[in-house]
């Protein structure tokens, strides 16, 4: 069966160019133009992916979000002219899994859905104990992290912190989601912090902790870990 | 209190002075009494006459004429010691005497009115020109308010003056000034003059003097003082109305060339993109793949060029309407240099960059994005004034122990020394470099947010290149630098 994307947004021209996208890259594509009819349409042929514009006739799209996440997992992704940070981090908060920019290049749009995918069957299934990314292998179950077979010493916070990221591979975590998850902190005041540990994290498992490769940086949002074949 | 007393004073004695006077002259004339006749001591009883009158104005005068006369029959006239007349020439030299005396009192009088006219014309005068002096040159009503309040409390000898007066033409902010504190808040002023400007509005003098009521002189000049505050009022308006309409033809010009730049820098890839994907759908011209290919990056890139100009824009608009706020927190300069350098993949294949950065360089609290954009505006000028192949070199360092330096240099010519402040200036293009796109958009923002950031920007030619140097201070008010921990 073909996997189902409910892309919403207002500018046809959009949901033009991406309905024949997708349905060229084996999605099974429906569109909706207004936030209630995205509600009606997820109840009523539940997507296994929702592409969400925040700027919607009837209905702030974070408002979409927030309703979706009341009853369903879905994976969300937000697809905005709107790049700020703060906008991003409040849509990541409201429970969005991934946040892309217009103009976005297709192929990463792409990358983006199959992250997603991922992810959602992991959250239905069994979780992964063991993530390998390129060089780097991080053993949740034996907390255990070797890059290039030879074994990392990282403190019990470090760990914490890069099996965090690393069980989220590909998708966006904001500062909050993090320091909540690592810390217990649940005001985002500690970012400093975070900073710090990140820095330490990548002095360890980074070849070039300046230009990192597993950790990366998303100004302003939080943290993404890569996976590499 | 103080010019109650004075008055009281002066009125009893301009009352006392002719007494002593009268008894002063009769006590000497009545020394010498043998030595003179009856016609000379007359005439020497006029003398008091015509002091006291200069001085003291008319009553005491006539007082002097009326108390010598009596003096003069009295003491010198036979038989003396009464107030009797004998003889017919006596009676007829005092009544001349008491005539003469009064006409002097009367003639010196008037002239000393005239005179204390003219002194208090000259005094008006000089008041005026001084206030008119103080007055030129001011700009807002805050500073006209503030002289003409000053030179009132001054000149007036008033307990307390408060003006109260608009700040600009708008009349949105009232501006009120008070001299002195003789008098508690609260009490009502003793005379109000209003200040009629043509604009109308409730712009008023108010005045407290307890004591002496203002007199009519004085309320004249009150007014002549307030007319002139509203001259000046009206000459700040018109100045502030004239710089008002500078700065919107300013920005009409600054909005032209903001048109101009920005349609021809829209148009030029859109024109690519059009012509691109034109000939990709066409049917009438074949393209091999690698003609398509070739094409299809030139849409890429020319999108990526538009949404860059977009960016800018709105950026500069974030600056020129002053909410570019700077999102501050601990950032690592190096990992926001290798960031911007890792997406800009063109800057990597044509040229030689270099990063010098200490391995251990400390936080430093920046905006991260918005440095991303400064790095990324810097470096996208290298691309398009630096020769291909040619070095590209980044150094950070810590410069005193407030701020940081940091300097991106490249190999691209020299600037005229005229230019090098110039070139951050919005829209501003260096001559003979037309052939170069751009908007003259992005060195401006880079000064937008980096002055944003308590810090400078500038440029200075070098011997093999050019560089671009700016500052960010390494503390912010909110915390401490943080160092590296552990555990928490």
């Amino acid at each position: 069966m073909l996997t189902q994307i409910l892309v919403v947004d207002d500018e046809p021209q959009i949901l033009r160019a991406l309905k024949t996208i997708l349905t060229a890259n084996q999605f099974k594509v429906t569109t909706a133009s207004t936030g209630t009819e995205a509600l009606t349409l997820a109840a009523a042929q539940p997507p296994d992916v929702i592409i969400l514009d925040l700027s919607l006739p009837d209905m702030d799209g974070l408002m979409v979000c927030e309703e979706l996440r009341a009853w369903t997992q879905v994976p969300i992704i937000i697809l905005s002219v709107r790049d700020s940070e703060k906008e991003k981090v409040k849509a990541l908060d409201k429970g969005a899994d991934d946040y892309l920019t217009k103009p976005f290049g297709i192929e990463e749009l792409l990358a983006r859905i199959r992250v997603a995918l991922k992810h959602a069957s992991q959250v239905k299934g069994i979780q992964q104990t063991i993530i390998t990314s390129g060089a780097l292998v991080i053993d949740l179950s034996r907390h255990l992290v070797t890059l290039s077979g030879k074994e990392i010493k990282l403190t019990a916070t470090e760990f914490r912190l890069a099996a965090y990221l690393a069980s989220n591979a590909d998708r966006v975590l904001t500062h909050q989601a993090i320091l909540s998850y690592v810390w217990g902190f649940e005001d985002s005041d500690h970012t400093e912090y975070l900073r710090v540990f990140i820095g330490q994290l990548r002095k360890k498992i980074e070849n070039n902790p300046n230009s990192p490769k597993y950790i990366v940086t998303e100004p302003g949002v939080g943290y993404r870990f890569i996976t590499y074949e | 209190m103080r010019n109650w007393d004075h008055s009281l004073y002066k009125k009893i004695f301009s009352f006392l002075y002719p007494i002593l006077a009268v008894t002063a002259v009769t006590g000497i004339l009545w020394y010498v009494r043998d030595e003179l006749n009856i016609q000379v001591i007359s005439l020497l009883y006029l003398l008091p006459v015509v002091f006291i009158s200069r001085i003291f104005g008319l009553f005491p005068a006539v007082l002097t004429a009326v108390l010598s006369f009596f003096c003069y029959n009295y003491f010198f006239i036979s038989p003396r010691f009464t107030l009797a007349i004998r003889q017919t020439q006596d009676l007829i030299s005092l009544i001349v005497f008491l005539i003469i005396a009064i006409v002097i009192s009367q003639l010196l009088n008037q002239d000393r009115q005239n005179l204390m006219a003219v002194i208090e014309r000259e005094r008006e005068v000089t008041y005026l020109y001084e206030l008119n002096i103080a007055l030129t040159g001011l700009k807002d009503g805050k500073e006209i308010s503030q002289i003409l309040a000053e030179k009132i409390f001054a000149t007036f000898n008033t307990d307390r003056v408060e003006v109260v007066v608009y700040q600009s033409p708008d009349k949105k902010k009232k501006i009120s000034t008070v001299v002195g504190d003789g008098t508690p808040e609260g009490t009502d002023p003793d005379l109000i003059i209003p200040i009629s400007t043509t604009r109308g509005g409730e712009e008023i003098v108010r005045l407290w003097r307890s004591g002496l009521p203002f007199s009519t002189v004085e309320q004249q000049m009150l007014n002549t003082f307030a007319r002139q505050g509203t001259l000046a009022i009206e000459r700040a308006y018109l100045i502030e109305i004239d710089n008002h309409a500078k700065i919107l033809e300013e920005s009409d010009k600054l909005k032209t060339s903001l048109l101009s730049s920005v349609s021809h820098e829209l148009r030029t890839p859109l024109a690519t993109i059009k012509a691109a994907v034109s000939s990709l759908r066409s049917k009438t011209v074949s393209l091999d793949d690698a003609s398509r290919y070739e094409l299809l990056t030139a849409i890429e890139e020319e999108t990526d060029r538009l949404n860059h100009l977009v960016g800018n824009l709105l950026e500069m608009s974030r600056i020129e309407s002053g909410v570019l706020n700077p999102q501050r927190s601990w950032n690592s300069m190096a990992e926001i240099v290798y960031g911007v350098l890792k997406r800009m993949i063109q800057i990597r294949q044509d040229y030689v960059v270099d990063v010098e950065i200490p391995d251990d360089f400390p936080y430093v609290p920046v905006d991260y994005i918005q440095m991303d954009q400064v790095f990324t505006n810097l470096f996208s000028n290298c691309s398009k004034y630096a020769p291909k192949g040619s070095k590209i070199t980044v150094r950070i360092r810590v410069w005193d122990e407030k701020q940081l330096l940091i300097q991106v240099k490249n190999q691209s010519p020299h600037i005229a020394e005229d230019q090098l402040e110039r070139i951050f200036d919005k829209f501003y293009r260096m001559n003979g470099f037309e052939n170069v796109t751009g908007t003259g958009l992005g060195l401006s923002i880079c000064k937008g947010i980096i002055e944003a950031h308590g810090g400078k920007i500038w440029a200075q030619n070098e011997p093999d290149g050019l560089s671009f140097y700016f500052t960010v201070p390494r503390f912010w008010e909110r915390s401490e630098a943080i160092t590296e921990k552990e555990e928490i």
